[in-house]
């Protein structure tokens, strides 16, 4: 009898054991192994997270392209939904605050940059992907590097920290190390390096949703420009010019170039595919139009409006509409009108709210040269470009004719009236070491010197690091 | 595999042949001390399972294997009785009433234990106890009814989740829930609920419960091993009684109103705030439309004087009903239990409500006196009629209510609804309660099978399998009449989100348990193997575009959603676990106790270098009232102390179970773009770091225990001391976002629970027909995070709340709320120097309190005068201090745009006004400040309350009259849940886990019922 016991027992026992061991090893049904990722030409799947990453709300897919706009003087928040309204205020902490989006396409650029050797494809896809990789690293680190620090020429109180850089991908927890943040000279030589390798390795046969070398010149004279390196602003604004990526258009044409498919002075935009979808509570089209059911938040300073030639200037005529009290911007609302159902840039109408977000535009290039004249004494050659750019606008009888420091101020004034609402007057103020005025709501000008010019670092990375210092006032 | 199977079966066979040998049969009749007979008594051989009940007659025959042996008769409400057997065929035995309540019987894990021999913690709530309460779910039930376990509402919508907690919380950021077990079916609980709140353990009818066992300490839940650190409730169902079929039916019907109103400014204050507030910020003669108004003028022209009322508009009076019937009886070989069920109720917000209808067919039936079957299942479709529940929604009902404008009417002239209200609150909520849907259908089963053949006399194999199935179908739909789904579809309008899910966990042990006595010693002995296996997935779809609004299906939909990311998307998951478990009770003359419990369970869930682990508790027990020196002492009829030490295990990642493989890395799709070729395509990135070392949670604790019983049982009571370290807690270590990971899951850290709970049950009056008694329950409990990271005395967790190691767990962290300064009317916050500040910084944040209670617990009184009884339940809860978020936007002194609540007319308006509620500024903050209403000690509330959470006056009619009709029983009742609360919250509802941010409240109920048994 005892020995049945002794077997029954025994018998149980190993039921359980032979007919469980294998069943824990289960395997998440929705994901797959790095292996089975990269696999093949997998590679190309890890460079269309890294692009899609930037079309985070929270980066370019809306609020690094606006807030620009509302933390400085061109766009002021009408509290119909309080959104943008502390940064109009330039309440302390509400910032440009694009850390974490950045840091994810950061990631992204890594896991990309790391992944190309071991893969499939033929040699000059990986010179390709990795021309790629750098561009968007260099562009990521540069908004961060203008947002959290100060320029190296504009330096406050000898406060040179700029952002913690990496150029591995974090694959496992023991490689999370805690890290400093470099100077901001060492970021902008490493935003450099990538974009001078990124031209080195790119072409100009990608379509301009994707990094080329037209687009990393263009980038790499927007990286001079806030360096003050005039020459070098120089060489890479005319070489990308000539890339033939982007094109200035005419005035008759300026508004279908933000409201068509592809924006054809774009060195780089974002695609908004037509299946994609952004949020209403966020997009642009929902906070800077009057589309039903938008929140309608964000209008034109009248500082802004006021800075227009309103007869002529297709930027103001195209571009601006008013809506209950408001003058709305045109730019994001896919539609002629600006308030009617929208369309997006797309090839088919979708009600989705997401439409293509151009970054880098011709505009933007030729007035970097034409600045980058002025501060180096070439006022025909500045002037020339600004006149370049006020005929494509309808100001061809105007044209501009100012010298010295006039003619540095006519170039930034046409640089607000040329990219408002598309987030650069901030950065402009800032790198030229410029107060940040606030003409309108009762809101005091905010001086250079003052703490809120660099934007604050996520409380929760400041402690949990400490080598991660916070930036001085917060 | 199959050789070791074949021999199992052979042996098994063996067994069956060998253990048939029996040889003698004893008889006999059991009474109570009036003579009457006793149906159902328990009747075992000493120190083996051999055993019978009593027929309805109260005669049993029971076949035995050798001369000698002990009789043992047992029965719930009776003195144990054991009667040498010598040479006697047969048996009469008399019972008597047991005050002391000393031969009851608790149901512990895989098995039942007289309450006296326990060593462990174990909170037992009767089924008498919470039956007919007009509450859906038994949990809900319980609620200061048992001392340690706390139960809270996650919101008050009917059928709405519910929070428990046995002996505090002792993980961070897994699950905190119990294990439920239903009849040895493990079982899934939690929200089940997408488009409102839904308990999942809403299925179970709390009618049909015969009785619920909380396992708090680790010797009593440790046989759960790596499910058991957070407590174990065991819900055991009816089972039919031996005997003539008893009927039982029971009606009632009621009402549900609101506890409590927050009421929102009327036209006229509105306009008088925000006049102030743009007077404030622009002066006297702001007028944006360039006409030359004054402010005040301005204001009135914008918003008139038109009226209404919408906190009356969205809450209402409901109605509710409950049915139930129910079946009993049987012979001693086979016994039923049926049941049936209806429940509706209506929810105090607009368009809410719950209903259910259950079933449930229990059997037990003996095939031979070595061979039993039991079988059980219950059956339920409950249908919520939801509204948003819970969060900061625009088109959340309640919430919205605080804030819509009050000069715009519900409908217009015309009669139609009005949809041109101001944003950002431009629901019409009315319209909305009208026109959308959010329904939630679940379908659930929880059923089980169980084989028992006694092998030996002392030794019973148990097979078992339990399945819990839960389909759910769920749906919302928003109508195209409303303007705010204008655009869905390409401009057609409305859109269909469907929802189906569906989770089968089933469960299924086989154990061996042994009993034998020798002399004085008894030792009951287990050993088991289990296996749980739990699948969950979801499907979602989305459809767009709704030409009229009669058609609302997906069929009618123009296409898939596409102002939402993935109209049509999955979800799937799943877990597993293998565990060995065995278990010991030893007893030396009922006066000495000792138990040992070990389990080992393994879980896909956990890192392939630490998958399995060990757990275990040991515990003994004294009974001093058995030794021979109490004898004497006639005013103590029982006393024993208990202690015990265990480690148990928890397994939960994550609070609802859906994250079972976070300890894998893994990469998966991450976004898509459209590529060279110029199509969309998904992108992969990693998106689990993993962590190959990931484990259990572990929780070690030390109970000390005193059960007593003063003065032949007027007096009872327990008194149990705990402490309990959890360690290896699962914990999301944030990474810097330079990584590109927001953080890794790792055991670190230790967290303390502490308490004391104290049980009271008194009969203060016991003269004839006239009986007052009185349960009393009190849990002090005391938590601490003592250790976190290396080197890290705080963490601050994804959701933003900060962890400090030697404060409580759920520490509140904010900025101290100074008032308002008397000169200018702005608000003053202390900064970390001491001092008034207006701008506030991160360092000005200071730990202030938290939202763990200091002490629970609730008071029961029970008066009888003849046929009458009523029953005064009250539960209290201190020590709190809960985020009253809702605050943040209705207490704002006018400065949005928005409605506020009527507290704001306090607001400062001239120098030397004395005041908490700072002056109104557009936009609320004033230059350089933060905003006045920024989160502080102003919104954070002491949530501490007393509640008359149930009274009931009930009438049995005497047995006289109703025998007469042919019924056993007659009895009409009125009861009255939530009638008064006393508290200092402000908000809707103090009985909140959390942060108040758009909660449902919980509503009171009134009901009338009658009870017939025939």
């Amino acid at each position: 009898m005892r020995n049945y016991i002794k077997y029954l027992l025994t018998c149980l026992f190993l039921i359980g054991v032979f007919s469980c061991e294998d069943r824990l090893s289960l395997q998440d049904p929705t994901q797959i192994t790095k292996d089975q990722a990269l696999e093949g030409d997998g590679i190309e799947g890890v460079a269309i997270s890294m692009y899609s990453s930037m079309q985070n709300v929270a980066y370019y897919g809306a609020r690094m392209m606006i807030v620009g706009d509302v933390l400085a003087d061109n766009v002021r928040a009408n509290f119909l939904s309080n959104r943008y309204a502390s940064e109009y205020d330039n309440v302390p902490g509400s910032h440009v605050a694009i850390y974490d989006p950045c840091y994810e396409v950061l990631s992204a650029a890594n896991n990309l940059l790391a992944n190309i050797a071991n893969s499939e494809i033929s040699d000059s896809r990986k010179r390709e992907l990795e021309g790629e990789g750098k561009f968007v690293r260099a562009l990521v680190l540069h908004d961060l590097v203008r947002t959290y620090g100060y320029e190296p020429t504009q330096i406050v109180n000898g406060w040179d920290a700029g952002v913690v850089v990496r150029t591995e991908p974090v694959e496992r927890p023991d490689q999370a190390d805690l890290r400093a943040r470099e100077t901001v000279t060492a970021v902008y030589a490493q935003i450099e390096s990538d974009l001078l390798s990124a031209i080195s390795l790119l072409n100009n046969d990608n379509p301009n949703y994707l990094a080329s070398r037209g687009a990393a010149e263009a980038l790499l004279s927007r990286v001079y420009l806030y360096l003050e390196r005039y020459d070098d602003v120089i060489t890479y604004a005319t070489d990308a010019m000539n890339s033939g990526m982007a094109t200035l258009v005419a005035e008759s044409a300026y508004a279908d170039a933000f409201h068509g498919q592809f924006n054809p002075e774009a060195f780089f935009e974002l695609i908004f595919d037509s299946q994609e979808t952004i949020s209403l509570n966020s997009a642009l089209a929902g906070v800077t139009t009057t589309l039903p059911t938008a929140w309608s938040d964000l209008v034109y300073t009248d500082d802004l409006l006021s800075i227009y030639d309103q007869a002529n200037d297709v930027r103001y005529l195209d571009m601006t509409f008013p809506d209950n009290d408001f003058i709305y911007n045109n730019k994001y609302s896919g539609s002629a009108d600006g308030n009617n159902v929208f369309e997006g840039n797309k090839p088919t109408e979708f009600v989705n709210w997401a439409d293509n977000m151009p970054i880098i535009r011709y505009s933007e290039v030729l007035l970097n040269r034409a600045e980058a004249y002025a501060e180096t004494d070439q006022e025909d050659l500045a002037r020339a470009d600004v006149n370049l750019l006020r005929a494509n606008r309808g100001l061809a009888a105007s044209p501009i004719s100012s010298t010295g420091a006039t003619l540095t101020n006519d170039v930034l004034l046409e640089r607000r009236r040329e990219l408002a609402f598309e987030g650069h007057r901030w950065f402009d103020l800032k790198r030229r070491g410029m107060d940040i005025p606030k003409p309108q709501g009762n809101i005091p000008t905010l001086p250079y010197s003052n703490f809120r010019i660099l934007g604050n670092l996520p409380n929760g990375d400041v402690d949990i690091n400490p080598n991660l210092l916070q930036n001085p006032g917060y | 595999m199959k050789k070791i199977l074949l021999i199992c079966f052979m042996l098994l066979a063996a067994l069956i042949i060998d253990a048939r040998a029996q040889d003698r049969t004893i008889t006999g009749k059991v009474l109570d001390e009036n003579g009457s007979s006793l149906p159902g008594v328990n009747i075992i051989l000493k120190g083996t399972a051999i055993g019978t009940t009593s027929d309805i007659d109260g005669n049993y025959v029971l076949s035995l294997p050798s001369e000698g042996g002990v009789l043992i008769f047992s029965f719930i409400g009776f003195a144990t009785r054991e009667i040498d057997i010598g040479s006697q065929s047969t048996i009469n035995v008399t019972l008597l009433g047991d005050t002391r309540q000393l031969s009851e019987v608790v149901v512990t894990g895989y098995g039942v234990q007289e309450k006296r021999s326990l060593t462990g913690s174990i909170a037992s709530v009767k089924g008498e106890v919470i039956e007919n309460l007009p509450m859906q779910s038994f949990d809900r039930a319980i609620q200061g009814r048992a001392a340690g376990v706390q139960v809270t509402s996650t919101s008050g919508a009917p059928g709405g989740a519910i929070n428990v907690r046995i002996r505090g919380v002792g993980s961070i950021t897994g699950g905190n829930d119990p294990l439920y077990v239903v009849d040895g079916v493990q079982v899934n609980s939690g929200d089940n609920n997408t488009f409102g709140s839904g308990n999942a353990l809403n299925s179970i009818n709390p009618n049909d419960i015969e009785s619920i066992e909380v396992l708090k300490d680790a010797s009593a839940a440790a046989i759960y091993g790596a499910q058991a650190a957070n407590g174990v409730v065991l819900i055991t169902t009816k089972r039919g009684k031996a005997g003539k079929t008893r009927i039982n039916f029971t009606a009632q019907v009621g009402e549900t109103a609101p506890i409590n109103l927050i009421d929102a400014l009327n036209t006229s204050q509105f306009k008088t705030l925000r006049a102030e507030a743009l007077t404030n910020r622009f002066g006297p003669n702001y007028d944006p439309d360039g006409q030359g108004r004054t402010t005040a003028q301005y204001v009135q022209d914008l918003y008139g004087n038109q009226d209404t009322d919408w906190v009356d508009e969205a809450f209402r009076n409901g109605t509710n009903q409950t049915y139930d019937i129910s079946f009993d009886g049987g012979n001693e070989r086979t016994n039923f239990f049926i049941s049936g069920s209806y429940n509706l109720q209506e929810g105090i917000v607009l368009a809410s409500d719950f209903e259910r209808g259950t079933g449930r067919f229990n059997l037990n039936h003996k095939i031979n006196d070595k061979l039993s079957i039991e079988q059980k299942i219950s059956l339920a479709r409950t249908t919520q009629n939801g509204t948003i529940s819970d969060g900061a929604f625009i088109s959340s009902i309640h919430l919205a209510s605080l804030f819509m404008a009050p000069n715009e009417p519900v409908r217009d002239e015309a009669g139609e609804y009005n949809q041109d209200l101001p944003q950002p609150w431009n629901f019409n909520i009315v319209q909305m309660a009208d026109f959308d849907e959010r329904v939630s259908d679940n379908t659930q089963i929880v059923g089980s099978f169980a084989v028992n053949y006694q092998i030996l006399p002392n030794l019973k194999l148990r097979g078992f399998i339990g399945v819990d199935y839960s389909g759910m179908e769920e749906y919302a739909w928003s109508d195209p009449r409303i303007n705010n789904y204008r655009n869905f579809g390409n401009g057609i309008g409305g859109r269909r989100s469907e929802r189906r899910r569906n989770i089968i966990s089933w469960n299924t042990n086989e154990t061996l348990t042994y009993s034998k006595s020798f002399g004085d010693h008894t030792i009951n002995a287990l050993v088991g193997f289990e296996y749980r296996q739990l699948e969950w997935e979801n499907l979602t779809a989305i459809g767009e575009g709704f030409n009229n609004f009669r058609l609302r299906t997906l069929a009618s939909a123009a296409g898939p959603g596409t102002a939402v990311s993935n109209p049509v998307n999955s979800f799937n998951t799943s877990w597993n676990m293998a565990s060995f478990f065995g278990n010991v009770n030893y007893d030396y003359k009922k006066r000495y106790f000792a138990t040992a419990t070990l389990r080992r369970d393994g879980s896909s869930r956990f890192g392939v270098d630490n998958r399995w682990g060990n757990f275990y508790s040991g515990s003994v027990g004294w009974a001093i009232s058995e030794e021979s020196f109490m004898d004497d002492i006639a005013v103590i009829d029982n006393l024993k102390i208990r202690a015990s030490y265990g480690q148990t295990g928890n397994s939960l990642l994550n609070p609802n179970g859906t994250e079972n493989f976070v300890a894998a890395q893994a990469w998966g799709v991450v976004g898509n773009y459209t590529g060279e070729g110029g199509t969309l395509q998904n992108g992969f990135l990693p998106v689990t770091l993993g962590n190959n070392r990931l484990t259990w949670e572990v929780a070690e604790q030390a109970n000390i225990g005193l059960d007593f019983a003063l003065f032949g049982g007027r007096i009872s009571g327990a008194v149990d001391a705990y402490i309990t370290e959890t360690s290896s807690l699962l914990l999301d270590r944030s990474l810097p976002t330079d990584t590109g990971w927001g953080s890794v899951k790792e055991n670190v850290g230790i967290v303390e629970n502490k308490g004391l709970e104290i049980e009271l049950s008194t009969v203060n009056i016991d003269a004839g027909n006239f009986k007052w008694t009185t349960d009393f329950n009190i849990s002090f409990q005391e938590n601490q995070v003592k250790e976190l990271f290396a080197g890290n005395d705080t963490v601050v967790l994804a959701s933003g709340e900060y962890l400090i190691v030697g404060n409580s767990l759920r520490s509140n962290r904010s900025p101290t709320y100074l008032g308002v300064n008397p000169a200018n009317g702005k608000a003053m916050w202390e900064d970390a120097d001491g001092n008034i500040t207006y701008l506030l910084q991160d360092e000005d944040n200071r730990i202030q309190g938290n939202r763990l209670s200091d002490f629970f617990g609730g008071l029961t009184n029970t008066i009888t005068y003849k046929g009458f009884t009523l029953d005064v339940f009250f539960q209290f809860d201190y020590g709190r201090q809960i985020l009253n978020n809702n605050a943040f936007f209705h207490e704002a002194s006018g400065g949005y745009i928005w409605n506020q609540a009527v507290s704001q007319l306090d607001r400062w308006q001239n120098p030397g006004d004395i005041t908490h509620v700072p002056r109104p500024y557009d936009g609320v903050a004033e230059p350089g400040d933060s905003r006045s209403n920024q989160f502080s000690t102003r919104q954070l509330e002491d949530a501490s309350y007393i509640r008359l959470k149930a009274a009931t006056l009930s009438y049995d009619f005497p047995n006289t009259i109703v025998s007469k009709i042919g019924l056993y029983r007659a009895r009409v009742f009125a009861q009255g849940i939530n009638l008064w609360t006393l508290t200092e919250y402000t908000g809707w509802d103090p009985e909140l886990l959390q942060t108040d941010l758009g909660r449902y409240p919980q509503a009171k109920q009134y009901t009338l019922g009658v009870q017939i048994g025939l």
